[in-house]
């Protein structure tokens, strides 16, 4: 697990250790939803999901 | 499996299919692009390929093309065409006389004020592409109704495609319905969130385990068959003339299913993916 404070409340989040590209996560503390993004240099980062598009769904 | 997100559900594949020794191989469809005739030169795609893009256009397009080289999608791309589009899945349906909500189809304001007065009051009016319950809305009477068709009408194409439907009178909660192959493996009620009236989970619903009814298995295999061989969640209503199917997902979530009935829904999936690809 890497640990990750929530770009939204700062809240402690962990990551899996095999969380891929595009991978959604959410912060236990607030809910808010984050795609991992790996960059080969600085690894791991999160980025804000982003608003959910018209042809989205199940 | 091929995918443009890891929601929960792809994340609960891959853990089955490393529980199940199953090698499961992974194609990002952000990262794709091929030559339409010459796809094999570009990525080296499995027999068979458990579809679950979230986007529908990327699904059904990338789906047709796999498909045109022989790869064995699920669901297919006919099956995502059709139960992606409200109005083809009602096609889809009636003619299988599926019971479904009584529907309208307008393409003006004022022809979709006059389907609208003869479903009567409160309708509700859904846009033919989309899901999670976006843009569902109630049409409680003819002035609210205007507004609302006034408001899509300056939006892209496809929401002025007005799919219209009568409001049915059921309890604050609908089911869903599991259908893998030929088999209803878990059903579930979703119950209404504390804000809104919409069932959907992604709104806030809540899910409790179903039995599976002899009625609710029967509509719901009828349903699914009329789209296809493949893994569907049929959302079905209680309403005083008996079970209405009202829409059938094709890459059905099931996030919340899995703990609320104990069924391994990815591990069924794999199964039956494993099952195609040997046919």
């Amino acid at each position: 697990m890497t640990k990750f404070n929530c770009p939204e409340c700062s809240g402690e989040m962990e990551v899996p250790d095999d969380a891929m590209e595009g991978e959604i996560v959410s912060c236990p503390d607030c809910g808010e939803e984050f795609e991992v993004n790996v960059d080969e240099k600085k690894g791991k980062e999160l980025k804000k999901m982003v608003a959910e598009r018209e042809d989205w769904g199940e | 499996m091929l995918y443009d997100h890891i929601r929960p559900e792809e994340r609960l594949l891959i853990n089955a299919a490393k529980r199940k020794g199953i090698e499961l191989e992974l194609y990002n469809a952000e990262d794709i692009f091929f030559e339409a005739s010459e796809i094999e030169h570009i990525q080296n795609f499995q027999d068979t390929v458990l579809q679950r893009c979230i986007s529908y256009f990327r699904s059904i397009n990338l789906s047709a093309l796999l498909e045109n080289k022989g790869i064995n999608m699920i669901n297919s791309s006919k099956i995502a065409s059709l139960c992606g589009n409200k109005l083809l899945a009602t096609i889809t349906l009636e003619k299988e006389k599926i019971p479904t909500p009584k529907t309208f189809i307008a393409f003006t304001i004022e022809s979709a004020l006059n389907a609208l007065s003869k479903i009567g009051y409160p309708a509700v009016i859904k846009p033919i592409i989309g899901s999670w319950g976006r843009l569902v809305a109630p049409l409680k009477d003819p002035e609210s109704a205007r507004a609302i068709l006034e408001d899509r009408d300056c939006m892209f194409p496809v929401y002025q495609v007005y799919y219209l439907q009568e409001m049915i009178e059921r309890p604050s909660r609908d089911m869903r319905c599991f259908i893998i192959g030929d088999k209803a493996v878990a059903a579930i009620y979703r119950y209404s969130g504390p804000d809104d009236w919409r069932t959907n989970t992604a709104r806030g619903g809540r899910v409790e385990d179903c039995k599976i009814t002899t009625e609710i298995e029967d509509i719901s295999i009828k349903a699914a068959k009329a789209f296809g061989d493949g893994i569907f969640g049929v959302d079905l209503m209680e309403s005083p003339r008996g079970l209405l199917v009202h829409e059938v997902n094709y890459t059905t979530e099931f996030r919340n299913s899995v703990p609320a009935t104990g069924i391994d829904i990815p591990g069924l999936i794999l199964d039956y993916a494993i099952r195609r690809s040997k046919k």
